[in-house]
Order: C-alpha cells, then sequence, then structure tokens
C-alpha cells in the first residue's frame, strides 16, 4: 500500500508525506514514511493475530531525535 | 504448454523486429544508458571510471546459462523480481535455446531485454580455446587499436611566452604542446584472457624520455594482462587492476554509482571481484599481481600492488642535520604540464597486500565474506593541519578490515558491511533492496562512517565523495503501474557529525528527486525530474562575522524536462530543459538551458549534432549537459553564464575494420571577454575543441 498527501496550514509551509506498508504472510506488517517541513522520518511493525492488532512506530524528528510509539487495538468484529 | 509453443507465441505477438538487425552483442550507446540511468549530473562522480567499468562489461558479457544472482544484480538493470523470475524461469526450463527466449520469462518487458542486451550472451564460446598460447592470443575476438587526438584551438596563457619576473626567473609555463593525444590496445577473449595497453599524454605535457623525472614518452601508461577460468584460477592478473567485494567500504572500485535516478537497482553493491584496469584516471588503481581461487563454496582472492603516486613531497631539516622527509598530500589529477607538477610525479611510493575470503551458502541464497587491506606509504603522510581535517588519514600505513553478507528471501535483498580502519573508526553500511509486488520496487540504505574511519580504495553508498564522517538513511521507491508510466523517486537525509571543507560546524541536510516517465509508444519518450537538495555550507566571507564561523542552509532545485523523438531507425531528436535555482542565506539565483539534439544513420555515416543556450546567474547554477562524443570517450562538459554550445559528431565505417570519428564543438559565450582561470585562461570568448579517433579492429 502506498499512500501520498499534501496538508497545508496558513502561514506555514505545506507539508508532504509519503508512506509504504508491506504485509508479509498477511499476518506481519512493515512500514515506512516520510514527511517534508520537517523533514521527519518514520519506520513501523504490525502484528495481527485474528481479532487483535499490535503496532510499533519509531519516529525520527530531525531536530528531537527517536521516538517510540506503541499501540494495541481489538477488532470487536472479526475482519 | 511446452516450450517451443511458448516462444513461438510471444514472438508472434510482438510484431515489431526488435531484434532483426543482430542477435549477437549489440553496439553500445553509452550516452543513452548513462543518461537514462544516472541522471543527475554531479561533478564529484568519477565518470571516467564509471564509463571504463561499463566498457569492461560490455567487453566481458555475462552468460545468461551460468550468471547467478549476484552477477545479475551487478548490472544495475533488474529488479529484484525480474532476478528471481529469471532463475527460477532457467531451473524449470534448463538452458535457454536462444536470446528471443528472453522474452517468455515472467515480469521481463521488451524494455528491460534492451537494456541488457550489449551485457549478456547465450553461451559465451570458446571457438580458440584449443589453439595454444600466442595464437589463441593472436586470434582473439576483440582486437583493436584505438588511437585518439583531441585539441583547443584557441591559445591558453600556459602555452603562451613567459614572463620574466622581478628577479629575472621566467614565469611559470606549460612545458609540452597543447595536443592531447590517447592510444589503446587490446587482445581480448570473453571468459579467457584480456591484454591491454592504454597510453595517455594530456594538453600541455610534453613527450621525454627523462628518467630522472620519472617521464618516459607517454606521460601515463597502463598494461595488463589477465587470465580467466584456468582450472580452479578463476582471475588471474598482472599489471593494473581493481577489486570490489562487498559494499564497498574496504574494495569499492569501479562501476558503482549511487543516488540518481535509477532508485532501485544502484543501491547495493555487487562483489565482482577482480578486473583489469584501464582508465586513464592516474589514481585509485593497483598495480602489481592479485588472483582468485576458487575450491567449493569458498573463494580467495589475494592481491600485492606496488606502484608510485604523484605527491608534495616536503623536507624537515632535524638538529643532527640528517634530512627526513614526509607528504603533505597525495596529488590525484594525473597532470604534469609545468616544472612543479612535473616535481610532484612519482615522489611517493605505495604498496598493498590485500586478502578476501569469500564463502557461498550451498542454496545461494547467502554469502559472507571478509577484506582485509594493508597499506604503506614510502613516507609517513602529513597533511596541513586544519580543524575540519584533524581525523583524516595521517602517517605511513593503514589497516582496514572488513566483514560482509548478502541474504537473499524470495524477492528481497538484504545487504551489508562493517568495517574498522587502524585508527579504530568504524564503518557500517546496512539495507535491503526488494520487489515488493510486480509493480513497486523499494530499496533503503543505512549508513555510518566514523569521522576517523580511513579507506584509501573505499567507495561506498555516500553522499560526500568518501566514505567518512557520515551517517544517513536513504529510501527509495519505483513505481510502474503500466507499461507506458513509471515513477521513481528517493528521499536521503543525511549528516555530518564533524567539520567539512566549507561546513564549519557538524550538519545536517536532505536531497530528494522525483522522475516521471512517460513512453506511450516506441517512437515517443518523455520524462520529467525534480530534485531538491539542501545542505549547509559556510556564509560568504562578507557576511561573516569575525569571532565566529556561521553556517547557512544552501537549497538547490533542478528541474529536468526531456523529450526524445525516434520515428524510425534512421534518426531520433531530443529536446531538453534544464532549470535551476539555488538559495542560501536570503541570496537567490537560477540558472537555465536548452538543447535541441538530432541524429541520424545514412550508409556508412552516422551523424549527430546538438545545438544549445544556457544562461546563469552564478556557478551555483552551473548546468551539465551531457554530449556525445566519439566512440568510448565521454563527455559532461558544464556551463555557466551565458553563451551558446554548438557541436558535430561524424562517424565513418570505411570498412569492417577500420572507422574514424571526428567532432567539432564550440562554445561562444556572449558576456566574457575571457574563459577559464590562470594558466587555462583564454583571452576571447570562444572556445573550440576538435577530436578525431580512429579505430582498427583486427582479426575481422
Amino acid at each position: 500500500m502506498v499512500n501520498i498527501e499534501t496538508e497545508k496550514e496558513l502561514f506555514s509551509p505545506p507539508q508532504f508525506k509519503a508512506g509504504i506498508a508491506y504485509s508479509f504472510e498477511e499476518k506481519f506488517w512493515a512500514r515506512t514514511g516520510i514527511t517534508s517541513q520537517p523533514n521527519n522520518l518514520y519506520f513501523g511493525i504490525g502484528f495481527r493475530p485474528r481479532r487483535f492488532q499490535v503496532d510499533y512506530a519509531m519516529s525520527r524528528n530531525y531536530l528531537l531525535g527517536f521516538t517510540h510509539h506503541f499501540s494495541l487495538n481489538y477488532n470487536l468484529k472479526a475482519p | 504448454m511446452n516450450r517451443r509453443s511458448v516462444i513461438g507465441l510471444v514472438l508472434y505477438m510482438l510484431p515489431f523486429a526488435l531484434f532483426a538487425q543482430q542477435a549477437s552483442q549489440k553496439e553500445l550507446d553509452i550516452e543513452a544508458f548513462v543518461e537514462e540511468r544516472f541522471a543527475m549530473q554531479e561533478e564529484d562522480i568519477p565518470y571516467e571510471d564509471l564509463y571504463e567499468s561499463l566498457l569492461q562489461r560490455y567487453f566481458q558479457p555475462l552468460d545468461l546459462q551460468v550468471a547467478t544472482s549476484t552477477e545479475l544484480q551487478s548490472l544495475y538493470l533488474l529488479s529484484p523480481l525480474q532476478i528471481q523470475s529469471f532463475i527460477k524461469y532457467r531451473n524449470q526450463f534448463g538452458k535457454f535455446s536462444s536470446i528471443y527466449e528472453l522474452q517468455a520469462i515472467p515480469e521481463w518487458t521488451l524494455e528491460t531485454i534492451q537494456n541488457i542486451l550489449p551485457f549478456v550472451v547465450i553461451n559465451s564460446t570458446h571457438p580458440n580455446q584449443s589453439n595454444p598460447g600466442l595464437k589463441r592470443i593472436l586470434k582473439a575476438e576483440n582486437a583493436y587499436l584505438l588511437f585518439r587526438q583531441r585539441r583547443i584551438w584557441q591559445t591558453r596563457k600556459g602555452f603562451t611566452a613567459p614572463d620574466t619576473l622581478s628577479n629575472g626567473d621566467l614565469s611559470n609555463r606549460y612545458v609540452g604542446d597543447p595536443n592531447d593525444l590517447y592510444m589503446r590496445f587490446r587482445l581480448q577473449q570473453p571468459a579467457d584472457f584480456s591484454l591491454g595497453l592504454t597510453l595517455d599524454k594530456d594538453s600541455g605535457e610534453k613527450f621525454t624520455w627523462d628518467p630522472k623525472s620519472k617521464r618516459y614518452g607517454f606521460n601515463y601508461l597502463s598494461f595488463h594482462y589477465t587470465l580467466y577460468n584456468k582450472g580452479k584460477l578463476k582471475a588471474l592478473s598482472l599489471g593494473d587492476y581493481q577489486l570490489q567485494f562487498g559494499q564497498g567500504l574496504v574494495f569499492g572500485s569501479g562501476f558503482s554509482v549511487g543516488k540518481g535516478a535509477e532508485t532501485i537497482t544502484t543501491v547495493k553493491r555487487s562483489s565482482t571481484g577482480l578486473r583489469p584496469y584501464t582508465s586513464v584516471m592516474e589514481a585509485g588503481f593497483f598495480r602489481g599481481l592479485a588472483g582468485t581461487y576458487s575450491s567449493g563454496n569458498i573463494e580467495w582472492t589475494v592481491m600485492l600492488s606496488r606502484t608510485s603516486r604523484d605527491a608534495n613531497l616536503q623536507y624537515i631539516q632535524d638538529s643532527l642535520a640528517n634530512e627526513s622527509s614526509y607528504l603533505s598530500s597525495l596529488v590525484l589529477s594525473g597532470l604534469h604540464r609545468t616544472i612543479s607538477e612535473i616535481q610532484k610525479k612519482a615522489q611517493a611510493i605505495e604498496q598493498n597486500i590485500g586478502l578476501n575470503l569469500n564463502y557461498r551458502h550451498p542454496n545461494k541464497s547467502f554469502r559472507l565474506g571478509s577484506n582485509l587491506l594493508y597499506t604503506q606509504y614510502s613516507q609517513p603522510l602529513i597533511p596541513l593541519e586544519r580543524i575540519y581535517n584533524q581525523f583524516e588519514f595521517q602517517g605511513k600505513n593503514n589497516v582496514t578490515n572488513s566483514l560482509y553478507f548478502t541474504y537473499n528471501y524470495r524477492n528481497h535483498y538484504l545487504f551489508g558491511e562493517s568495517a574498522i580502519s587502524k585508527s579504530g573508526g568504524m564503518g557500517h553500511v546496512a539495507g535491503i533492496m526488494s520487489s515488493l509486488n510486480s509493480k513497486v520496487d523499494f530499496s533503503m540504505i543505512w549508513r555510518k562512517y566514523d569521522r576517523n574511519f580511513h579507506s584509501q580504495y573505499g567507495n561506498a553508498f555516500s553522499e560526500g565523495t568518501r566514505p567518512i564522517n557520515e551517517e544517513g538513511l536513504y529510501l527509495g521507491i519505483h513505481f510502474k503501474p503500466s507499461r507506458k508510466i513509471s515513477w521513481s523517486a528517493y528521499y536521503d537525509y543525511f549528516k555530518f557529525p564533524w567539520m567539512r571543507f566549507r561546513m564549519y560546524a557538524p550538519s545536517t541536510g536532505h536531497e530528494w528527486l522525483s522522475r516521471i516517465k512517460f513512453q506511450p509508444n516506441k517512437q515517443l519518450m518523455l520524462f520529467f525530474q525534480f530534485r531538491e537538495e539542501v545542505k549547509s555550507r559556510n556564509v560568504v566571507s562578507e557576511d561573516q562575522t569575525s569571532s565566529q564561523y556561521l553556517l547557512a542552509q544552501g537549497k538547490r532545485q533542478n528541474i529536468v524536462w526531456n523529450l526524445t523523438y525516434q520515428p524510425s531507425r534512421w534518426w531520433q531528436a531530443k529536446t531538453r530543459v534544464q532549470q535551476s535555482f539555488y538559495r542560501i542565506s536570503g541570496h537567490k539565483s537560477k540558472g537555465y538551458a536548452i538543447s535541441q539534439d538530432l541524429s541520424g544513420e545514412v550508409g556508412a555515416w552516422k551523424l549527430s549534432g546538438r545545438v544549445s543556450l544556457f544562461d546563469t546567474d552564478d556557478y551555483e547554477n552551473r548546468q551539465y549537459l551531457y554530449e556525445k562524443n566519439v566512440l568510448w570517450a565521454f563527455s559532461i562538459p558544464n556551463f555557466y553564464d551565458q553563451g551558446i554550445r554548438l557541436y558535430f559528431l561524424a562517424q565513418y565505417k570505411l570498412n569492417r575494420r577500420l572507422t574514424f570519428w571526428g567532432r567539432w564543438a564550440k562554445t561562444t559565450y556572449t558576456n566574457r571577454e575571457s574563459i577559464g582561470s590562470g594558466l587555462q585562461e583564454i583571452q576571447g570568448n570562444e572556445l573550440v575543441e576538435t577530436t578525431f579517433q580512429l579505430r582498427y579492429q583486427f582479426n575481422r
């Protein structure tokens, strides 16, 4: 899955975002993306056993360095 | 469906006669090849070297019957998926019956096949294998003598009569004449042997036999004799050679391109191993003996080299009046035109001992290897001290060793190399190159080179020219939704942890490129390319405060529009528009260039010409324009200021053995009274250059 989007806030330069997600064996996902203004990089992996969805992301801000994100989802309906 | 009928059907479905002229190896159109792949022209890429390596590929084509996936990758033309499907196809159907069969491989398009044709063969035959010794050498398939002469007709200052200085000495002038002469002799049989001699004299250099200044006739001489596939000895080379193993942290010579319009296949280096060196670049190669020995899944390469290097030699007088000397810098230009340049010639001796070990897992998907290189100079190298170079290499010797791997899982290639130099500085490269599906390819590469990582022959993926003082991450994508449209893009982020030349503070930057290519039919090809680079640099001295150095972010944008139209095999037209913008600390400048090409074929003649116009505000916006040149010569001149460039090229094939080339090029500046600076200066606003070349092919 490839995604490209742009976002504009008045009084600040437009921001462009691009991302890509790739699934292995249906259950595993690898993702990466970039944004412009500020120049950040993102990496993520995900795991989807049945109704659960576990994701981890690492984002790199050009000034602040790395931040880590976790998420856990539970789908009420089977996908 | 059986195999024959698949081929029959495919051939039937493709009505245009792609291979009608010849089914054997295709003549290589180097300009088109390079331009399409590496479209962003930069001065810091050694094009001369790259071009020579391509030629080597061309003369040493890959045999598709036995080619491994690593070898296929090293062509930089095939996506991981295409390689995978090629191997699968070959495993399933066995040997290829002819080159036409390539069309039956899933995921391979006609474009792919056209691209790789110059570099591959089906069944490399050895017709002369049975002939013994000298007779076999004389019967070589590729045997030619090439002679080239180039000259600029306006007089450069270096060729004028010298002035008398106030102390009575004469001012510095070139000792030789303005002709640039080049000669190359080659006897070569693919997969068997190669014997070559290259001679070169640059403009301003003198023909002279003077052992005192180490000048023997031609200013530069390169020789090699290489044998291939002699039993367990895979290659043995005497003379000049280059090595490429792993990701290029230790041995990284030859054909390697980093960032360019080809965003996927060029980021990974392939271990192509030992190859003869034939270029005229007078540094960056080994001279001596090297061999590759293969036993089972293990390959050994041992190398020995001893070569003289041009250097600035300094003497130190110590208290005991013992004279000792050191090298303040190595000179890489290879030019010996003035007395002072001649004095630097061959002042140092460099010796290298190296070892490579390469292990291949029996199922071919995993490779592991190790490199070791020991370099020693005859005198210690002590560069002039600056803050930015304080972590650079100093001393008499260096050791670099590394460990590398590649791993192939389906359509994904993982690769990496880690190296350490004598200083303790480390370098790492790791990446992935992958076909996500039949339409999307993706690549990612991370590198980190310490500020004190020293590698004399390294040439790994980097923003700077050498793998030192850098950390960065590159992401590339290639998307081909249909046969007509393709889009490729990359983004690269880099950081320099220490100061660099013209950057008096640690800094960061990034770069991205996007190219959309549209090819509605075989006759027409359009592309649009945009690239932006943001990089820090010192602000100009007027804006500096006295107490500190300030850095500013410079932003450079390049736009290229290109249209190529080829209505028939006999002629083609190409129009190109380039624009650039550069902005740093509030100053804005721009550049523009437009060019129109026309080329055609009439009987034994091949003709081409171009008119281009350029107008740039400054040197930052200089426009690089690829130009066609005589066969196997390469030119990407850059233009700045304002003016017109014209060139005309003709090739005439007298008979099967003898071919002539002539080229005339002229630049007229509309806002200058002199061109160049120093001894290169030319009075007037015109520059005319002519090139003449002939090639004689034996055994034809």
